[in-house]
């Protein structure tokens, strides 16, 4: 056989031999690729039953603080609910949120005062704040008699309104 | 005989076998072997090599001229490519046979021009397979006056313009350019005037020159060959050595069995190769080269379809990834990476709804002021002025009657569950008593709220 034949052959080998070590590592690449998109598709299907449980149940806290107007208008609503006249209601004064503790929640309070309502005009008014769908609470009372001696049932109050705005620490919300 | 190089001389009046070696060269003739079946003559030539030393060693074949057919040829216009059978076809135009029935080497060319020379295969085949059976391999083949003449022009015979070997029944005439035969003529030993007039014609047609050419001879010339020779060309011819043509080229045959360009040619080649000893296994050999040539095909073949195929069902899976995220968030584009996607929802969702996190305490302040109301005593009189209820602690201040009012508002209080601290009081100058009452709040870690995750 000529040399160059001979070349010739080994070079068709050298090829042949190229094309089929290339063909294996392309499959086993593909195949990975296919085994990794089949994990991948099992756990989406986890993700899905859970994210469409999670989605029956409550929201404990907001994705996002709220806009101040909301909150306002949730309390007016509630004192309008509660027969609070419309000039007892004196200040709704929303305050920055403050991360609670160590958790992945920040509180965002909100101050509203009150001048001259009765017990029950509070307790329903609390009750219309907390009764709503935002999950909102009233973390801390202050009653005071309007005058000493006052033995009405009038009383000026200062509350905290707050709610839970889940908002993990920047670690947490990178892997987010 | 040690380290020695063997020649068998197939001549037309016998054979004879050599044995050249550094302590000398040995030859032997054998008992006419004219006529005899080659066979024979083989057999009786292998027994003479034992006798001389040989064991398995190559041999060198030597060919009487009258088996050599040489003629110069033109070395002008070849090929690049095939080169050497362009040469083997312009010799056969000037010889009696065909090419296919040739086996030819070539001499270096020398002046535009090379000598061939060529032997009928068949012939030779038969004397190489004869020995074969004997028991002799040959390494070598070439013809006996040029392994004389080479060895003769290495030993100073170069500088000659003619060269006559002389052996046996016949009388090689060669040509010497550059020290080497550019044409050679060959005459039956009986024949007297045949060498004078290829001499003559020689000169003739290629003249040598204002000198008188120099012709030197090798071998016993006969008398009256000498005086043509010497009515051709004076001076007389000159005789070469003391060495005799055989052992000339059983020294030659040693340098050629080397590995040495001795002889100049090697007809120990094309048909007349040695057998490759693959050979037999060539077309076996063949099959399975070509076979494992389509099992690569057929692996890179289905290595890249099945590679396809894995591809495809990956892209059917990262579909599906796909329609999950779809079917969760319509009219959303899908993200490259689904199933990220999806964990940071699940984990954006789980701290919304609580699930699985740790949620904060909240404690509610209307649900302490109903346990406050729900516990003061009923039948105590009392007047509360100020309360203050934090996520940790009560405290009340008001005014009762009497101390022990007092004290037993904080007792009832604290069988209500609160932890109340002895109370502060005081007399007014009004009357009746001034209290403060503060109680703790008992501390309650909220428990992370469980989720069906479905998992």
């Amino acid at each position: 056989m000529k040399r160059r034949t001979k070349i010739l052959h080994l070079i068709l080998a050298g090829l042949l031999a190229a094309a089929a070590v290339w063909s294996y590592r392309q499959m086993a690449a593909a195949r990975r690729a296919a085994l990794a998109a089949r994990e991948d598709l099992a756990e989406c299907q986890r993700l899905a039953r859970s994210i469409r449980s999670v989605r029956e149940m409550p929201a404990v806290a907001a994705e996002h603080e709220k806009v101040s107007g909301e909150i306002t208008r949730i309390i007016e609503s509630a004192a309008a609910s509660a027969d609070v006249p419309t000039g007892r209601l004196e200040d709704i004064i929303p305050q920055p949120p403050r991360r609670v503790e160590d958790s992945l929640y920040k509180e965002k309070p909100t101050q509203v005062t009150l001048s001259g309502v009765t017990l029950r005009q509070l307790v329903k008014l609390a009750h219309g704040i907390l009764s709503g769908p935002e999950r909102l609470n009233v973390k801390w009372l202050r009653l005071d008699s309007p005058a000493p001696d006052d033995v009405g049932d009038l009383w000026n109050v200062e509350m905290g309104v707050t709610y839970l705005i889940y908002d993990p620490p920047n670690l947490e919300r990178s892997a987010n | 005989m040690s380290s020695a190089a063997f020649l068998v001389i197939c001549g037309k009046d016998g054979w004879s076998v050599a044995a050249s070696g550094r302590d000398g060269c040995e030859v032997r003739q054998l008992t006419a072997t004219d006529g005899k079946d080659p066979a024979d003559a083989a057999a009786e030539a292998a027994a003479a090599l034992k006798q001389l030393g040989h064991r398995e060693e190559g041999v060198c074949l030597a060919l009487p001229s009258e088996m050599v057919l040489a003629a110069p040829i033109d070395c002008a216009g070849l090929p690049r490519r095939n080169r050497r059978t362009a040469m083997v076809y312009r010799l056969e135009e000037q010889l009696p046979l065909e090419a296919e029935r040739l086996t030819a080497d070539f001499l270096p060319p020398s002046g535009g021009r090379a000598l061939g020379v060529a032997a009928e295969t068949d012939k030779v085949r038969q004397i190489i397979d004869a020995l074969a059976v004997a028991g002799v391999e040959t390494s070598a083949v070439c013809p006996a006056a040029l392994l004389a003449l080479w060895q003769a022009c290495a030993a100073g015979a170069a500088e000659a313009d003619y060269a006559v070997v002389c052996w046996g029944a016949e009388v090689d005439l060669f040509r010497l350019t550059n020290g080497r035969p550019a044409a050679w003529y060959t005459a039956a030993s009986d024949e007297t005037d045949d060498l004078a007039r290829c001499l003559q014609a020689d000169m003739l047609q290629s003249p040598v020159g204002a000198d008188t050419p120099r012709v030197l001879v090798f071998g016993e010339l006969s008398e009256s060959d000498a005086e043509s020779i010497a009515q051709t060309t004076a001076p007389e011819p000159v005789q070469s050595g003391e060495e005799s043509p055989p052992t000339l080229a059983a020294g030659a045959a040693r340098a050629l069995l080397a590995g040495k360009d001795a002889g100049w040619v090697n007809l120990r080649r094309d048909n007349l190769a040695v057998p490759n000893p693959w050979r037999q296994v060539a077309g076996p050999a063949k099959c399975a080269a070509a076979l494992l040539a389509m099992l690569l095909a057929a692996l890179a073949g289905m290595g890249y379809w099945r590679a396809a195929r894995y591809e495809a069902l990956a892209g059917e899976f990262a579909g599906r990834q796909e329609a999950i995220y779809g079917g969760l968030y319509p009219n959303t584009a899908v993200p490259p990476n689904v199933k990220s996607r999806l964990a940071s929802q699940w984990k954006r969702l789980s701290g919304v709804s609580g699930a699985g996190c740790e949620i904060p305490r909240r404690r509610d302040a209307l649900g302490t002021l109903r346990s406050l109301t729900g516990n003061l005593p009923p039948s105590v009189r009392l007047r509360i002025e100020k309360v203050r209820i934090d996520p940790h602690s009560i405290q009340v201040e008001g005014r009762t009657r009497t101390h022990s009012d007092a004290e037993r508002i904080a007792e009832a209080l604290a069988q209500g569950g609160l932890r109340v601290g002895a109370p502060r009081s005081e007399y007014l100058n009004s009357g009746g008593v001034a209290f403060r009452l503060t109680a703790a709040l008992a501390d309650e870690k909220a428990a992370p709220r469980s989720a069906r995750t479905g998992g």
